[in-house]
């Protein structure tokens, strides 16, 4: 639209021109900016591709590349820069173009997606060819600068997508690229070591392939690990954690490899080479070395000296070494395998040497040479030990090297695992049966008899029962497994030991446990296993009771006296409770008697020696004991329950009473006291003066009998009241 | 004393059903409904306890119940996804109590189109398995990448299962729709995976004697080696 058309909106001249800069409308008389009106539609849409219209520059005389042009143009660069990165060559750069040509349909793509892409079809194309020149998936992650589990789900759709069947990863192969790429073996590695070592990794690996340890494993970390046990074995110093980085291995800890290996690799490859018809020639050539080698590891003061760290011999590295240096972070599997002992691997030796009388056939020639050997130090000692000649030294497939008998076959660390696993889960089960069990039918089978319930004193009893809940010591694990025990669950069930499961789907399902009992067992034996349950019931809370008893520990006792209720066990809780009461009080009264006659031996004033408060104390414990127990003895047995406490602690009073009161007697000697005071009088007419008991002595006593009369009487008169006051009144009286 | 509980509990295996003598155990189901209803389901979120709804994150509500122990995902549309049951029946019977849930909180929730989507079994072989040689004989159907994951991925055709194979000889299935499918894939697999079994040889000859102790010095040492790294602690389930 022209602008001078317009007129402004303030000066209503016809001076609208617009901006340079902003091309906005601006009066050119009073200089008021107008809205925006300079909307510019794209009328080219048809031409280029639809989408936010991009400018990218102008580089060219004819204008803007377009979007697609421009998004294929740096495609194109990514994947050049990404196949430079991996070596790739030009054809197969080319090849990896097409590849993703096919999948996008010629739309290729930019963004962190895309690079992902011509990664995953760069591993593809090199998993295809499967040569030296192939790098791992988490090497190429790197490359990218991806996350390695991004760029394994693009790889697994990309092969879908074109229905490609990878070959499996080559750990031999990758073992291989490894030692000639890694910048760590460049100095060190002459042409005939470098076959030599690969040799050896190839054989171990195979070793490692029949005993399952690549199994389910990823394979980088092997291959480094075997790299590393090699350059050992072989003297070449190298650092665990440049090989590791250099292999994009993941986390790396410091350099620590055992080097027992060589004689064991010349055994095993020997071994492997054997054919069956050989083998008594082959040990007597042979045997030699195994012996050579067990001597070694068994001498401790040896110049034996092979490792370069400071491990003196192999056979302490086993005792000590390992257990310091892998303490930390060993698995339990390692650890059985380290603690072979010297005496261990002496004894092994000596039954192998009586079992074997090939080693006896060693000969003087054979013997001499040991003498040679031994006084030589370092690797020396074994540079005859590998040959390098056995199959496993070769390249193989899955069934050739499964049927290579090596003389060990592993398991694979899982599946040991597993297997420990059921094992204990099957002795678990075993133990929680023997538990319900004693429950069930208990040795001594307890029933309301107050002496089994009775809380025996002595510390040897303590102490015996204390070792037993030692011994029977269960976790969470057991009582789960005596859940799901009582609620039928089959015990093959449990042995694998899916116990979130059991428990949601046979004990937190109501309805279908109810269901399934009816069902299976009938109403009839429903109610028996109710009786059961019952019964296992009321041995775990007696015992607990017990526990709590030797232990005062009165809120647990409180709890599980009242849990006898439900169970139908009131008198026997009635029983345990008040019997419970007893001690307390006893033990507490006791405590004041021995404190009183105490203070009588070292003959305090007659002040100190507090009879009236004792007795008092004594009485209060049994009222308080009454009055504060009421309600937890009543929901027992109701008043009944009132009487008997009030009897039983009764006993306990007058056995308590007349010791305080006997002592009281013996104190004051109160029946010397009497038969003077009776003398006194029949001497009262004599002429000579007797100084009779003074009055005022026998006056303070009288006050002492007094208060402690009237205390029995007040509290006679206060549990006369008690009893009384119970509506059935008391059975015994 | 004869006691039904602690005898009784094994019932023997239906081996005409399971020929192998193992039956997988059911570890979770998968099921949905239509509550035939819209549904709002942020006062569904302020009414209902268990109940758990952050629409920034996840556009519907998350519910869960005690008996039987499950997780419901319920929709504004009324649609219901009940997981975490361990038998066809629970996960039934948990859908309705989410269904009751709803209707008290005042929406006209029915109970229409119940139905089983994904049933996942689990079992133990007891032996272990070669899964490169697996792999290698049934590369149509698995795949098996030791560096992404430690178990062989085996996708069934018929019936269309997918199974998680390990080295310890633990198999996970998963996809069916009805229990019998699980059943079936896993009779179907069982051959198969005696094949790649690995055979116990003991080769106790003249100097086997002294065998174990060599193997298990440089076996300990891989392995000792191999624990070094943390990046190779995934290993098994």
């Amino acid at each position: 639209m022209d602008p001078s058309s317009k007129t402004c909106k303030k000066c209503h001249q016809k001076r609208l021109i617009r901006d340079e800069i902003t091309n906005n409308l601006v009066c050119e008389s009073c200089g008021v900016e107008h809205e925006f009106d300079n909307f510019q539609p794209h009328f080219n849409i048809s031409e280029g591709p639809q989408g936010t219209f991009i400018r990218v520059g102008s580089s060219s005389h004819n204008g803007d590349f377009n979007y697609k042009e421009t998004k294929l143009y740096y495609s194109k660069l990514k994947i050049q820069e990404i196949s430079k990165w991996l070596d790739f060559t030009p054809t197969r750069t080319n090849e990896v173009t097409r590849m993703i040509e096919e999948i996008t349909d010629g739309d290729f793509g930019s963004g962190n997606w895309f690079s992902v892409l011509v990664g995953a079809c760069c591993y593809v194309i090199m998993r295809k060819d499967n040569n030296l020149s192939s790098l791992s998936m988490s090497e190429v992650a790197v490359v990218i600068g991806c996350e390695l589990h991004e760029l394994g789900r693009m790889v697994v759709r990309v092969t879908g997508y074109l229905e490609l069947e990878l070959p499996e990863f080559d750990i031999v192969l990758s073992f291989e690229r490894a030692i000639m790429v890694c910048h760590s073996f460049e100095n060190v590695l002459k042409g005939d070591m470098v076959g030599k070592m690969i040799k050896q990794g190839r054989f171990l690996l195979n070793c490692a392939v029949k005993w399952f340890l690549t199994t389910g494993r990823q394979p980088v970390p092997v291959v480094v690990a075997v790299l590393i046990f090699v350059s050992e074995l072989n003297g070449v110093e190298v650092s665990f954690d440049e090989v590791a980085k250099e292999m994009r291995a993941g986390n790396v800890t410091d350099e620590n490899i055992v080097k027992n290996a060589p004689g064991i690799i010349q055994y095993m490859e020997i071994k492997s080479r054997l054919e069956r018809g050989d083998k008594r020639k082959f040990i007597e050539m042979h045997e030699f070395h195994m012996e050579e080698i067990i001597n070694e590891c068994l001498r401790k003061e040896t110049g034996f000296d092979f490792d370069d760290l400071s491990a003196e011999n192999d056979s302490q590295y086993f005792e000590g070494e390992t257990q310091n240096r892998i303490s930390g972070n060993a698995s339990s599997n390692d650890m059985d395998y380290a603690k072979i002992s010297q005496e261990c691997l002496s004894n092994m030796y000596r039954n192998f040497l009586s079992e074997n009388h090939y080693v006896k056939s060693v000969d003087e020639e054979e013997k001499d040479y040991r003498k040679k050997r031994k006084k030589e130090a370092g690797i020396q000692v074994y540079k005859d030990w590998w040959s390098g000649m056995s199959d496993m030294s070769q390249k193989l497939f899955l069934e050739e090297i499964l049927e290579k008998d090596v003389g060990f076959n592993g398991l694979p660390p899982s599946f040991v695992a597993g297997e420990l696993a059921f094992k204990r889960r099957r002795e678990k089960i075993n133990a929680a049966k023997q538990r319900i069990d004693e429950i069930v039918q208990p040795p001594n089978s307890v029933t309301g008899d107050k002496k089994n319930m009775a809380l025996v004193e002595g510390s040897q009893c303590r102490k015996q029962r204390k070792q037993r809940e030692k011994v029977g010591y269960i976790d969470w694990e057991d009582c789960i497994i005596e859940t799901l025990l009582l609620y039928h669950v089959k015990e093959e069930e449990i042995e694998q030991g899916h116990y979130k499961r059991m428990l949601d789907l046979y004990v937190f399902d109501s309805e279908r446990t109810c269901h399934s009992f009816q069902l299976i067992y009938g109403m009839s034996s429903l109610k028996s296993d109710f009786g059961l349950a019952h019964r296992v019931l009321e041995g775990i809370v007696r015992k607990r009771l017990g526990a709590a008893v030797d232990q005062r520990d009165h809120s647990s006792i409180l709890r599980f006296v009242k849990l006898f209720l439900p169970l139908g066990l009131e008198e026997e809780g009635l029983q345990v409770y008040v019997a419970y009461l007893k001690k307390v009080i006893a033990m507490r009264s006791r405590l004041e008697y021995e404190h009183l006659v105490e203070v009588m031996e070292q003959g305090g004033g007659g002040s100190e020696v507090n009879f009236v408060g004792c007795l008092m104390n004594l009485f209060r414990y049994i009222v308080l004991a009454v009055e504060e127990n009421d309600e937890i003895l009543k929901s027992l047995c109701g008043e009944d329950a009132i009487s008997y406490a009030i009897i039983e602690l009764q006993e306990e009073c007058d056995s308590r009473g007349s010791l305080i009161l006997k002592k009281y007697m013996e104190y004051r000697r109160l029946s010397r006291l009497a038969s003077d005071i009776n003398s006194y009088s029949k001497n009262l007419l004599s002429v000579a003066v007797v100084e009779g008991p003074d009055p005022k002595e026998i006056e303070r006593y009288l006050d002492e009998i007094l208060s402690l009369t009237q205390l029995g009487e007040d509290y006679t008169e206060f549990m006369v009241s008690k009893i009384k006051g119970l509506s059935s009144g008391p059975r015994i009286c | 004393m004869a006691d039904p509980v602690l005898e009784g509990g094994s019932q023997p295996v239906d081996l005409a059903k399971h020929p192998s003598g193992i039956v997988p155990t059911l570890q979770n189901i998968v099921s949905t409904v239509n509550l035939d209803c819209k549904l709002d389901l942020k006062s569904i979120a302020l009414q209902a306890r268990n109940a758990e709804y952050n629409p920034k994150r996840f556009a519907a509500v998350i519910m869960r119940i005690r008996d039987p122990k499950t997780t419901a995902l319920i929709f504004a549309s009324g649609k219901m996804v009940c997981t975490g049951a361990k038998s066809e029946q629970q996960s039934k019977l948990a859908a309705r109590k989410y269904a009751r849930i709803i209707q008290k909180l005042g929406f006209p929730a029915k109970f229409k189109d119940f139905k089983i989507q994904n049933i996942v079994g689990s079992c133990d072989v007891k032996f272990p398995i070669r899964l490169e040689g697996l792999a290698y004989s049934h590369g149509a159907f698995s795949s098996y990448e030791p560096e992404l994951f430690p178990g062989l991925i085996y996708r069934m055709k018929q019936p269309k299962i997918v199974l998680l194979i390990f080295v310890s000889g633990k198999i996970v299935l998963t996809g069916a729709k009805v229990r019998d499918e699980t059943y079936t894939a896993f009779e179907n697999i069982y051959p198969v995976l005696t094949e790649f079994r690995k055979t116990q040889q003991c080769s106790f000859d003249e100097v086997g004697f002294l065998e174990p102790l060599g193997w298990k010095i440089t076996l300990m040492s891989m392995k000792f080696i191999l624990h070094r790294w943390g990046s190779c602690q995934i290993e098994d389930i």
